[in-house]
């Protein structure tokens, strides 16, 4: 079953050994990662952020073709989510 | 006329696409429609019902994502629920996406209201393999929670229950709120003080400095405005604490994770869905793009392959019948009289009716394309081919829709949320020729082009998109300056689109269409009928002639005579108007006649500019009075129809002297 926790500590710090901190357009298709820190303006932080994108969510990528938009799953939803919108997402990788 | 007052008000809030209006319709009987894309509720409504012999006024806002002031839909939303105080709010949620839908809730329960949960498409959460249970939620929520399935009215009549038990006992209302966390808390308590006194009626203080901790646009402005010089130390403190906002939201979905920890179980994650299945080629930028050029294609086709022939059917056994039975039943009436009725107003009425079984037909295949959830894919796949003209995937929507009709489909463009991308999208949206408009080239291009009709039609056809690309780039440096608009977009499960879903759909539509468009048609129809009537009763020799004969001198320009410049600005009424118009013209009888009428007068370069500009010429006076609605401007109306009078004409004479000197011209 799938654990309804979120990360416990709100931002974790890339540790030595593990994956290194990317932008949630740099996943691949499949890949997770844990949000941890938004770039973009006021406006579009609050926007996304109110829909999940807080430091602490898991987020699974399920297309992303190297260009275009992506399809990202985010709290059971599937969400379109622009390159550019995506690559203010900073995640750490799973 | 006054009605009993009500005897408790219930509003309705929740995410767009959740089923709102579904609960409202199903509660009120309004047919407002749903559609499996969300935001369409952009106002309130409000109407009323009868619960157990109580009367109840029932208030749908707008759909939202939560209460910061990010779109007008969130401002109206929490400044109605703080100023008029419902006395329950029925909140619904989709159970697909609680945990998203939660955070409304979150944010909800800081204001002066009390709360009734419905929890939407229990059966789709279901089929997913999710568990979902209500009364865990209610036990960790403490606020009355109800599972609903409003497709099929299940849980409704609960769920109004639940509100007016609420309503009648106050006191049992002692919900679990979110609370902020600690190093915000302080924060929290100095800005409350700081403001203490200065905030606007019916507000609770509290909310206000959480709002101002949050970067609240609205509720900063406000507030400075009213502190003065006392704003100072509240913007000091705010400044030290500018990241409190994502604290605040990843508080809130903490808060949500640990509300629905024991109620709510997900399956594994890393199955693959039905959706995901599809989703895979749908989206794909190749054979996505592929798939919905063979949808769209379908269903033009069968749009016309159909609704053509009825069409026709109708001209001539309705309208012309009509026309035709005037002179017996005003017998006696001046003749100008008779005209009017047989051509101004049986003209307009029958130009209504005649357009409407094309654009049933054309909505019935998109509310098929929506309710199914495929649209939103549809705007996906196109998401990389619109950024270059400063619009997104949504944009798409309204422009696929301009084929049919391009009255609703500049409606259409309400589902996009910033303005400047939403006005680009209204004065891009009319240039998308309709079937009205297009039929007119697929008729005339073989009597002008002969074996060739096909090839310049290809070309023909192309023009308007140029034009979109064209003025899309130059609008996107005018009025966004190279800003970016942001793509966000849900993507809804698939889904089996329900019969009624699409009925009202292609209900609301016509709707639109026939309050949109049909007085002017019928005002503008007896207006053209009186410039082509007086003063002498001969088309010949009316206003409309003598002023057309007027045109002469551009008309060299562009090659054709002044007939054909009449058609054109009589295509404004209607977009085939040009065709009865040659016809009368030049004396053809029936549309059968117009070959033989039009037969080796004119040359392939005065027919390709004639035909140039009959699919670039200013649209119809229906979508210039949406263009005026949606654009909530006259000026940007007249601008429109100054643009689009300009790039006709200029295309018009490239084209004629450019095929001049390629000889084409004899």
């Amino acid at each position: 079953m799938f654990r309804h926790g979120r990360s416990k500590h709100a931002a974790p710090q890339p540790i030595d050994g593990q994956n290194a901190p990317v932008l949630l357009s740099d996943l691949s298709a499949g890949q997770a990662g844990i949000v941890l820190s938004l770039q973009g303006g006021r406006h579009f932080i609050h926007r996304i952020a109110s829909l999940g994108f807080t430091p602490g969510a898991r987020v699974t990528v399920i297309e992303n073709r190297g260009s275009g938009p992506l399809v990202v799953s985010l709290l059971g939803a599937h969400l379109a989510l622009g390159r550019r919108e995506a690559s203010f997402i900073q995640v750490q990788p799973e | 006329m006054s009605e009993p007052s009500p005897a408790f008000t219930i509003a309705l809030a929740g995410q767009p696409n959740v089923g709102k209006s579904t609960v409202y319709n199903f509660l009120t009987g309004e047919a407002q429609y749903v559609s499996n894309w969300p935001g369409k509720t952009s106002e309130t409504r409000a109407g009323t019902f009868e619960f157990e012999g109580d009367l109840i006024r029932l208030v749908d806002l707008p759909g939202t994502y939560s209460l910061s002031a990010n779109s007008v839909e969130e401002q109206i939303a929490r400044e109605y629920i703080i100023e008029q105080r419902p006395d329950v709010l029925l909140v619904i949620l989709d159970a697909v996406t609680l945990e998203r839908n939660l955070y409304l809730v979150a944010e909800l329960l800081h204001l002066p209201v009390k709360l009734v949960l419905g929890i939407n498409r229990m059966d789709l959460a279901a089929g997913q393999g999710m568990h979902i249970e209500p009364q865990v939620l209610e036990a960790a929520l403490h606020v009355p929670v109800v599972p609903l399935v409003a497709q099929h009215g299940e849980g409704i009549r609960e769920a109004v229950a639940a509100a007016v038990r609420l309503a009648r006992s106050p006191q049992s209302w002692q919900p679990n709120r979110p609370v902020i966390r600690a190093d915000h808390q302080q924060v929290l308590a100095a800005v409350e003080d700081l403001i203490r006194g200065h905030v606007p009626a019916h507000y609770p203080p509290g909310w206000i400095a959480m709002k101002l901790l949050e970067g609240d646009r609205v509720v900063t402005d406000t507030m400075k405005a009213r502190l003065g010089a006392a704003w100072a130390p509240v913007h000091d403190l705010l400044v030290q604490h500018d990241d409190a906002f994502l604290a605040v939201a990843g508080g809130r979905y903490d808060w949500i994770a640990r509300m629905v920890r024991a109620a709510v179980v997900r399956p594994r994650s890393g199955e693959v869905s039905q959706t995901d299945r599809i989703d895979h080629i749908a989206t794909h930028p190749f054979w996505g793009v592929v798939i919905l050029l063979a949808v769209m294609a379908a269903l033009f086709g069968l749009t016309f392959a159909l609704g053509v022939p009825l069409q026709g059917w109708l001209e001539q056994h309705v309208v012309q019948a009509a026309a035709a039975a005037v002179p017996a039943l005003l017998r006696g009436a001046p003749d100008w009289l008779v005209s009017l009725a047989a051509h101004g107003i049986i003209g307009g009425v029958g130009t209504v009716l005649t357009l409407l079984p094309i654009l049933v037909l054309f909505f019935a295949g998109m509310g098929v394309l929506e309710d199914s959830g495929y649209m939103a894919r549809a705007a996906f796949v196109m998401d990389r081919w619109m950024h270059p003209f400063g619009l997104h995937g949504k944009s798409f929507l309204p422009l696929s829709f301009g084929v049919g009709c391009n009255v609703p489909a500049v409606m259409e463009s309400r589902i996009i949320e910033e303005p400047s991308a939403r006005r680009i999208t209204i004065l891009l949206t009319p240039f998308v020729p309709c079937f009205p408009r297009l039929s007119v080239v697929v008729l005339l291009a073989p009597i002008f082009f002969g074996a060739k009709a096909l090839a310049y039609s290809l070309l023909l056809f192309s023009l308007p998109l140029i034009f979109i690309a064209l003025y899309g780039k130059i609008f996107h440096e005018l009025f966004q300056k190279g800003k970016h608009n942001a793509f966000i977009m849900e993507l809804p499960l698939y889904q089996k689109p329900s019969a009624r879903a699409i009925l009202k759909s292609v209900g609301a539509r016509v709707v639109d269409f026939l309050q949109g468009a049909s007085t002017i048609i019928l005002v503008v129809s007896v207006a053209m009928w009186a410039l082509s009537y007086f003063p002498g009763g001969q088309i010949e020799s009316s206003y409309l002639a003598l002023w057309g004969r007027q045109l002469a001198p551009l008309s060299r320009l562009l090659g054709m005579d002044w007939q054909m410049a009449v058609a054109l600005i009589t295509s404004m009424l209607r977009s085939e108007n040009t065709l009865s118009t040659l016809s009368v013209l030049y004396g053809a009888g029936a549309q059968h006649g117009l070959a033989a009428a039009l037969a080796g007068q004119i040359a392939p370069a005065a027919g390709l500019a004639f035909l140039s500009m009959q699919v670039l010429f200013v649209p119809c006076v229906a979508t210039l009075a949406a263009v005026r609605t949606e654009s909530k401007s006259w000026g940007w109306m007249f601008a429109y129809v100054a643009l689009r009078l300009a790039t006709a004409l200029a295309v018009g004479v490239l084209v004629y002297q450019v095929g001049r000197l390629l000889g084409w011209g004899a």
